[in-house]
């Protein structure tokens, strides 16, 4: 016999597996829009890694000029061998920290990039779990409903 | 004026990450929650409702639906659970339809028990129910005879309730069979009281009298032993003495009457106005053991009757006594050649109730008359030499040659055939005891004696 409690019982498993499944829909949404914040935040740092490199190279070019005219003026415009290997080991400097700032560039943006993936999947597999979670709750609906069929 | 070398000073800074949580997921983890809230109340609502329905319909069901056998496969059918129930249901219905078997079991038991004990006695019945039982076990097992939930305790039940009702019809049957016991010894007791009064009081104190004293005696010993009821035993026993007394009484009345010693007569009737220490002096060992036993048994009273008897006198009622005993003996159907003493003294006991305060004296001589007016028609004549014929031929143990003073010989020789030979015996001793004074007797008392003599044939 079939009573109305019965089917109440199976209208609100689901209703509670819809939900579910709606919620699980929800945080995958969510995890998609957080990756692509993510991927934003990478580009970002990207263009003040670039900017920062930019800067320094600006600040060498700037060191470079103010010391040849000072070494200029002092040498009444003579060449000396000991200035040009100043020049040369500034020159390594400005190489050493332009590379130093395009590795954390690159680094950055790699971890930007895993992490935004990783948030796709979280969203993802919360999803896959929202649908287990519905797929339980109609097969407990369902079951409870024939424990009481008399 | 110096060259001044600007620097940058804007450059790009970092904007974190959004957090673009709107909080969709929680709205409909809500709604899942609320859903589950429902389906729970639901749940709950219809476990409820499938217990009641399977308790209504276990509870409807009679002990003949209960203990209904399927005839294809000799068991209960309505024990199992109904293949549609659900968990819950089936769990109700399993536990509900046990309790309901349990209390039935001991419903059908005594069904089935109260018609078996009307129908037969505690053997048959243990038979029977133990076959019932074994039934009942049997088609509450599984096919292959495996024990279920159900037959199980039903071999304890059964068992038990068996043992237990078997004990207790077994128990009333042997009180009904004492009871009937009882009651038979009563009614023995009550007849044998009554013919023991009526030989009493008829002057029978013979071996007849004797038989049924003993048999009195024993009856009561054995009622006391079945029943341990000490009073009905002392009723009895004094009845009994009461009894012995009249006898006493009577015996000793009709050896005074015919001893023809005045000296002992004069003795013995001092003892019996009292004075015990007269009794020693009689010199007849025969009637001094027959005061010594009036003595006994009646405590020396009532000796002023006795001795009234002796002189011919019988104890008389008051005129009103008289005269309706003379009413009622007038009438009585007179006696035929078939009137049997029994039925004399059913007449006799008759009037006993229509005149109840008639003395036994009186009734004693009231069943004389029609003893004598009885034999009368049995007998041809009464003249002495008759009698003393019959007496010769009785004394000498030729019973056959009485027949000649009979109307009705043939009745009368039947009786003395159906006697044994030691009543014979007896008889003979009685009558040769009582006729060897007979020469000497006047008129009237000859007429008595030879009443006596003849009541001594027909009572036999």
């Amino acid at each position: 016999m079939f009573t109305a409690f019965q089917g109440l019982q199976l209208a609100m498993g689901a209703i509670s597996a819809i939900g579910q499944m709606q919620a699980g829909a929800a945080a995958a949404g969510t995890a998609e829009q957080q990756a692509e914040q993510m991927e934003i935040d990478g580009v970002v740092k990207e263009a003040q890694a670039m900017e920062n490199m930019a800067i320094r190279i600006d600040q060498y070019n700037d060191a470079t000029a103010t010391n040849d005219t000072i070494f200029s003026f002092m040498l009444g415009g003579a060449e000396s061998t000991s200035i040009e290997a100043f020049k040369e080991s500034e020159r390594r400097v400005l190489v050493k920290d332009i590379d130093a700032l395009g590795r954390n560039m690159n680094l950055e943006k790699g971890a930007t990039k895993l992490a935004a993936l990783v948030e796709i999947e979280r969203g993802k597999n919360a999803q896959r779990a929202s649908f287990f979670n519905a797929v339980s709750t109609m097969g407990n609906a369902y079951i409870n409903m024939k424990k009481t069929v008399t | 004026m110096p060259v001044t070398r600007q620097q940058r000073q804007v450059t790009t800074r970092n904007i974190g990450v959004v957090n673009v949580d709107t909080g969709a997921e929680q709205v409909w983890q809500a709604v899942s929650r609320t859903a589950d809230m429902f389906g729970e109340h639901a749940f709950k609502a219809a476990a409820r409702q499938a217990k009641q329905t399977v308790e209504d319909r276990v509870q409807s069901m009679t002990n003949e639906d209960l203990f209904t056998i399927d005839p294809e496969t000799g068991k209960y059918s309505n024990l199992n659970i109904p293949s549609s129930y659900g968990q819950i249901a089936a769990d109700a219905h399993r536990t509900l339809i046990r309790q309901r078997f349990m209390n039935g079991i001991e419903d059908e038991l005594k069904r089935v028990g109260q018609e078996y004990a009307g129908k037969y006695n505690s053997a048959q019945y243990k038979e029977m129910m133990s076959k019932h039982v074994q039934s009942m076990i049997k088609a509450a097992q599984k096919t292959d005879g495996v024990d279920t939930p159900f037959s199980a305790p039903l071999t304890d039940i059964g068992n038990e309730y068996v043992a237990r009702t078997y004990a207790a019809l077994r128990d009333r049957e042997i009180a009904a069979a004492k009871k009937a016991n009882e009651n038979a010894a009563i009614l023995g007791l009550y007849n044998l009281e009554q013919e023991l009064g009526n030989l009493a009081a008829t002057g029978q104190f013979g071996p007849t009298y004797l038989k049924k004293l003993g048999e009195f005696t024993q009856l009561n010993q054995a009622l006391y032993e079945s029943s341990n009821n000490a009073a009905q035993y002392v009723r009895n026993r004094k009845v009994m003495q009461g009894i012995e007394a009249v006898a006493a009484s009577g015996r000793l009345s009709t050896m005074l009457g015919l001893s023809d010693d005045p000296v002992v007569v004069a003795t013995a009737k001092r003892a019996l106005e009292g004075d015990a220490t007269a009794i020693m002096e009689i010199t007849d060992d025969a009637i001094r053991n027959a005061v010594n036993t009036w003595f006994t048994y009646t405590g020396g009273k009532g000796g002023d009757a006795v001795i009234r008897s002796i002189e011919g006198v019988a104890q008389r009622g008051d005129e009103a006594t008289q005269a309706k005993l003379t009413e009622q003996f007038d009438a009585m159907p007179a006696p035929t050649a078939g009137t049997t003493l029994a039925e004399i003294h059913q007449q006799v006991m008759a009037i006993k109730n229509v005149v109840p305060e008639a003395s036994p004296e009186e009734l004693a001589l009231l069943s004389s008359s029609r003893v004598m007016m009885a034999l009368q028609v049995h007998a041809k004549d009464f003249d002495g030499q008759a009698l003393t014929a019959f007496a010769d031929d009785l004394r000498s143990g030729e019973f056959k040659k009485s027949r000649k003073f009979f109307n009705n010989p043939d009745q009368v020789e039947a009786m003395f055939d159906a006697m044994s030979e030691a009543d014979k015996a007896t008889l003979n001793k009685s009558i040769s005891e009582r006729y060897t004074t007979t020469s000497r007797l006047e008129s009237e008392k000859e007429q008595g004696l030879i009443g006596e003599l003849k009541l001594c044939v027909i009572g036999y």
